[in-house]
């Protein structure tokens, strides 16, 4: 069988992938997600987007398909596509015993950040997200919030090219989460990509570039907000509405 | 120095601090205290080394192979604990941790990795027994017994190649039964060669002197120690080819196993992290039958049956009462038993696997609060949790009861057995209250800790007390 081709601008390229646990979780997934842009994967409980993300990252081997990050071969060379890539679990566990500071320290040292680069980047980052004052405190004391934030942090020190997210606004409050959106923007604007999951529909209806609508572990539908709304027909005018009637039968 | 990140010693040097973290936890005052304590046992065992040196010197020169087997069998018997420590660390450590979403998303290799939990695995697996084997050792070589020095390269060599066997066996255990039973299976694996490092430290015992004397001709027969099993205990006596060979090959243990698991601990951890859920879909016919106790019975009996270690809890608790019986059986000497030696151990083995099986169901109840907020009376409640406990309890400590009935023959310590696995029940339902009423912090952890050191009080209280009354009425 002869390789995928290669799109030209895409940082994201699947093709067929799968994944069993007994049932199919996802079947004959394909995606290409272009430089710069911020995709959103949404989908019912158990539609197969959380581990979707996770085959993207190399934390789950897939049963079939293939995942090409910024052109590599993630499965055939894992090690450099992770080199571009981060991930942000929905919750993402931290160090209890070790402060924010040094938990960046620790991931810095994994992606073999220099430490003159490291250095203010931590800062800037643990700055921007209003963690600074809380620098040397432990992480065990934090709030939801704020280890999501530090986990955020974590996952952009190397600044990857790609940055996978499972629910990052969860637990977060209103000025935590415009924070964190604001971050997401600026990131893309310099040329980075952002794939997320989100339970949030009004956050993916603002924040992405292009959703995806996932359900059985199959793509149903994918494209701009507009582009959604417009195949879903007349009377559905949020992503909500569009959501419900793309995905009806599942979501009941 | 800096160590260069993302390599073998940068990743162990983060999992020692976090384990040095951990000890920074309480109050400064207790930090001190421990800290002090430490320094006492250290001082007092690094004295004692120095004092008893001369001994061993003597022992070394008059009875050389006596010396070379209980060195042998004392080195066995750590192995054992070091092996059983080992499993139970891999499985914990190598699968469960909760770093590892973190490293596997990494570019680090998993096989570095491996490599760093397998070195931190040697670490924990060896630091207890070191840490009182090792001071005096330091006192012997103060008395210029340089010799001694052989005991580093040999417990350490013993500790890597625990660490090593021990990712082996639970990499078996888990292409074997897949990784929702390994934990389980790894505990129970444990808990044998826990129960061997009894049987080692108890051979004298066991084996009795003239036993002894035969083994040791029948491996031996010319008096020469040449065979590989005794390298490690003529290590430890200070010879220098062996003390090389015996680390040479735990160092290359290690870097085999990682070199042939970084593959297989990869795909394990990936496993490990996509277990899926609620495979069996149970028919709805006959829920929701029979009332508010029947309910309850019912979810404690499924808690209880799908608890992850409670089995090989008890097993290991059981493990550790056989060899302690023969043991017991034997302190007399030959033809002259002892069974209020074995009173004394069962009564006790009974209290401790007593109260693992009343824990349980509080332990496993992840919503507590989901009762106290229902309108069912906590007395129900708890009375769903002693009927159960008692059933599981009745069978399984009833077993020491009827044994101990049958072979010493006598109603008093089976009553005596009886009484305290009720006693151990009370006990135990005193201690294992629902965890939404514990207090936070270092308080209500301090609680638990001396609930848990009066429970094995109690224990050894009533079997001191079962061994006497049999011993006099």
């Amino acid at each position: 069988m002869l390789p995928d081709p290669i799109v030209p601008d895409c940082m994201l390229q699947v093709r067929g992938l799968c994944k069993s646990f007994g049932r199919p979780a996802v079947d004959h997934l394909d995606l290409t997600i272009h430089a710069g842009e911020i995709y959103a994967l949404l989908g019912p409980n158990g539609a197969g987007k959380t581990t979707t993300l996770r085959m993207v990252c190399g934390l789950l081997q897939p049963d079939a398909g293939s995942i090409r990050i910024g052109g590599i071969d993630a499965l055939a060379e894992p090690a450099q596509a992770k080199q571009i890539t981060a991930w942000l679990a929905d919750e993402p566990l931290l160090y209890d015993r070790l402060n924010p500071l040094e938990y960046l320290e620790f991931v810095g040292g994994l992606w073999q950040v220099p430490p003159d680069v490291a250095r203010p980047l931590a800062e800037e980052l643990l700055r921007e997200l209003g963690l600074w004052p809380h620098r040397g405190e432990p992480c065990e004391g934090f709030s939801r919030g704020m280890k999501q934030k530090t986990a955020l942090a974590g996952a952009l020190l190397h600044d990857p090219a790609l940055l996978v997210m499972d629910e990052p606004l969860s637990g977060l409050d209103a000025g935590a989460s415009r924070q964190v959106k604001d971050l997401l923007r600026a990131r893309v604007r310099t040329g980075r990509t952002v794939v997320l999951t989100t339970h949030v529909l009004e956050v993916a209806e603002r924040l992405a570039d292009r959703i995806g609508i996932i359900r059985g572990g199959r793509m149903v539908a994918e494209g701009s907000f507009s582009d959604l709304r417009d195949r879903a027909g007349p009377g559905q005018t949020t992503l909500e509405d569009v959501f419900l009637h793309l995905t009806a039968g599942e979501v009941a | 120095m800096t160590l260069p990140p993302g390599s073998v010693l940068w990743l162990l040097a983060h999992d020692i601090r976090l384990a040095g973290r951990e000890l920074r936890t309480g109050s400064r005052r207790k930090r001190l205290m421990l800290r002090g304590l430490l320094i006492t046992i250290l001082l007092v065992l690094h004295a004692a080394g120095y004092l008893g040196s001369e001994f061993l010197v003597i022992l070394h020169q008059r009875k050389p192979g006596p010396l070379l087997l209980g060195v042998s069998l004392a080195l066995a018997g750590a192995a054992m604990v070091f092996l059983s420590k080992a499993i139970s660390e891999s499985a914990e450590s190598l699968f469960q941790r909760g770093d590892l979403d973190l490293l596997l998303s990494s570019p680090i290799p998993m096989r570095r990795v491996l490599t760093t939990r397998l070195l931190a695995i040697a670490v924990t697996a060896g630091f207890t027994t070191m840490l009182l084997v090792l001071p005096l050792v330091n006192g012997m070589m103060l008395d210029g017994e340089f010799a001694w020095a052989g005991l580093y390269p040999a417990l350490i060599g013993m500790a890597l190649l625990a660490a090593a066997f021990g990712a082996v066996f639970t990499f078996g255990l888990l292409a074997w039964l897949g990784p929702r039973w390994t934990k389980i299976a790894a505990r129970a694996l444990a808990a044998v060669f826990g129960g061997l490092t009894f049987v080692f430290i108890q051979a004298k015992l066991i084996l009795g002197a003239r036993l002894r004397g035969e083994i040791w001709t029948a491996l031996e027969p010319d008096g020469t120690p040449w065979g590989v099993l005794w390298w490690p205990g003529r290590a430890a006596l200070g010879e220098t080819l062996p003390m090389i060979v015996v680390f040479v090959v735990a160092v290359l243990a290690v870097m085999l196993a990682s070199a042939a698991l970084g593959r297989a601990y990869a795909a394990g951890v990936m496993g490990t992290l996509a277990l899926p859920r609620g495979a069996r879909v149970a028919g709805v016919a006959r829920r929701f039958e029979g009332g508010t106790l029947r309910a309850l019975l019912r979810k404690e009996w499924l808690l209880m049956l799908r608890h992850p270690g409670l089995g090989a809890q008890v097993f290991y608790q059981a493990v550790f009462l056989v060899p302690g019986t023969v043991a017991m059986l034997n302190v007399g000497g030959p033809g002259r038993d002892s069974p209020a030696g074995v009173v004394f151990l069962t009564a006790m083995m009974t209290g401790r696997i007593t109260k693992i099986i009343v824990a349980a169901p509080f332990e496993s109840d992840q919503s507590e609060g989901l009762a106290a907020t229902s309108p069912v009376p906590h007395r129900m409640v708890l009375r769903a949790k002693v009927l159960v406990t008692s059933l599981v309890v009745g069978v399984i400590a009833g077993l020491p009861v009827l044994a101990i009935g049958w072979f010493v023959a006598a109603a008093v310590p089976a009553l005596w057995l009886a009484s305290a696995a009720a006693a151990a029940t009370r006990m135990g339902l005193a201690i294992a209250r629902p965890r939404h009423l514990w207090r936070k912090g270092l308080q209500g952890r301090l609680r638990v800790s001396t609930d848990g050191v009066l429970g094995v009080a109690i224990d050894i209280g009533w079997g001191v007390a079962g061994a006497l009354l049999f011993r006099f009425v």
